[in-house]
């Protein structure tokens, strides 16, 4: 039982890593329009998006696994797309300017070009469809993983604790704790910003992110299965 | 930032043993609660001054997010302390285990942060140890001022499962963050930064005397402390500024590049 929880939490907190790394990040450039994606640090996204998908999937707990997975995947995605959506009506209807990206020249899906829209010294700004698309994805990567986290702890606890809403709360604390730690690491490793998947860093930064995801998803889940290990012997 | 005016091995000793002291004594009824206050007021002031050292260097995202990282190790680490220290019965070790296995997987993402991303900054493993560190007592702190004792089983009940964890952990979060993050420029300076981050414990702890009226007869008497420490300390903030708002006129126009901030 416990090596099917340590299984499931390593393959949920990689998918977090994985999925923090599709989201485009702008960090403070881009909330001052001087660089495309979304105007905050990936850390704080990332947690925002965590808490939401952990939300939606408590609403769904009692139902079969797969409609707990699915709903956490839904609620980050949801989160993040009203998230980009509002970026970029702040940004065509309040700053005024065209959006744009100067990390590629043509937009893959609407096939605009890029580099006639962006202004003389930013490096672009709004968030361009493909990268829209690639936050859509990493946040349902993101919310996937951390609802697995979810269920799995959540099937191991209720399985020998009698009381619902502890396990509720006990189950919610880690998994958030979870998104926490592994958001930081990984926007660590972008190191400042990145347009999604169809930008160049991308293709750089995805294997060294997974790998120490990966690392730091195995100490944790060694600690949390000693956790819930204790918890059920309390 | 400038050069410390109290050295940073001072502060660490003093905390770290400070600290664990008023979490091991915080089981006496009246002064116990008063000794948590100062363990908190100990704990945010070490992980403060640990963040002024590595918070000058470009990690690649913003400050806050190192405290994120480091308090929900500590958070992990404060609830593999508990749940094991109730499985072996031993309630002594319960500040030790936490302080351990934060330290460990500190510095596990520190060696990560050195060797898979190559971030060059060497006091990394040093700054992560120390902000964990501080993170851990602080949360132990708050949950005995909240609980009235450092016994991890009555620690379960009053913080962990009722939630409480995960405000204790935002508030420390914000309360080792925000005076740096505030403060930061080329004119920093220790005292003002330190002011502030005991305003910002004071304004914390009226929070905390709240939460305690469930648990505690003498929340009342921790509301005033903090009320009155919250405007002494805030008083002394507001004096630390104008001074430094005066020296930066005399010293004239900001540096033209940002390295030495």
């Amino acid at each position: 039982m416990l090596l099917e929880l340590l299984i499931c939490l390593i393959i949920g907190s990689t998918l977090i890593g994985i999925g923090v790394h599709f989201i485009p990040v702008g960090g403070a450039p881009a909330a001052l329009s001087t660089s495309a994606g979304i105007p905050t640090g990936a850390p704080m996204i990332t947690i925002g998006m965590g808490i939401t998908g952990i939300l939606t999937a408590i609403t769904f707990v009692n139902q079969p696994n797969y409609l707990i997975i699915i709903a956490g995947a839904i609620g980050s995605m949801m989160m993040i797309s009203i998230t980009m959506f509002f970026s970029n009506i702040m940004h065509v209807y309040g700053v005024g300017v065209p959006i744009a990206s100067s990390t590629f020249e043509k937009d893959p899906i609407t096939g605009f070009n890029q580099t006639e829209y962006v202004s003389q010294g930013t490096k672009g700004h709004g968030i361009p469809t493909v990268s829209f698309l690639s936050g859509v994805l990493g946040a349902g990567l993101g919310g996937i993983g951390g609802s697995l986290a979810f269920t799995s702890i959540y099937s191991e606890l209720s399985a020998s604790l009698l009381d619902i809403n502890l396990v509720i709360t006990i189950t919610t604390i880690m998994s958030l704790m979870l998104f926490f730690v592994i958001a930081v690491v990984a926007s660590y490793n972008i190191g400042g910003t990145i347009q999604g998947f169809y930008d160049k860093k991308f293709k750089q930064k995805i294997l060294p992110g997974a790998l120490s995801c990966f690392i730091v998803s195995v100490v944790l889940s060694l600690i949390y299965a000693l956790i819930v290990w204790g918890l059920i012997n309390v | 930032m400038s050069d410390d005016l109290i050295p940073n091995q001072i502060l660490f000793l003093v905390s770290f043993f400070g600290g664990l002291l008023c979490i091991y004594l915080s089981n006496i009824p009246l002064m116990g609660g008063i000794l948590s206050i100062a363990g908190i007021s100990l704990a945010t002031i070490f992980g403060i001054n640990a963040l002024r050292h590595v918070g000058k260097y470009s990690l690649g995202t913003g400050v806050p997010s190192i405290v994120y990282l480091l308090t929900a190790i500590g958070v992990i680490g404060y609830l593999l302390g508990i749940v094991l220290t109730i499985n072996l019965n031993q309630p002594i070790l319960f500040p030790i285990i936490a302080i351990i296995s934060a330290i460990v997987l500190a510095l596990i993402v520190s060696y990560i942060c050195k060797y898979l991303f190559g971030i060059q900054v060497d006091i990394l493993a040093k700054s992560f140890i120390s902000i964990s560190l501080a993170s851990v007592l602080l949360i132990i702190s708050m949950s005995t001022l909240i609980s009235q004792t450092f016994i991890p089983q009555v620690i379960y009940e009053n913080v962990i499962q009722n939630g409480m964890i995960i405000l204790l952990m935002l508030m420390s979060v914000m309360v080792i963050q925000n005076p740096y993050n505030a403060c930061m420029g080329p004119n920093e300076d220790q005292y003002r930064t330190l002011s502030l981050g005991l305003t910002n414990i004071f304004l914390m702890l009226i929070v905390l005397s709240l939460l305690c009226i469930f648990t505690s007869k003498y929340w009342i008497l921790y509301l005033l402390l903090s009320i009155i420490g919250w405007i002494i300390s805030f008083r002394k903030y507001i004096g630390y500024t104008k001074h430094q708002v005066a020296s930066i006129k005399r010293y004239g126009l900001w540096p033209k590049d940002d390295k030495e901030i």
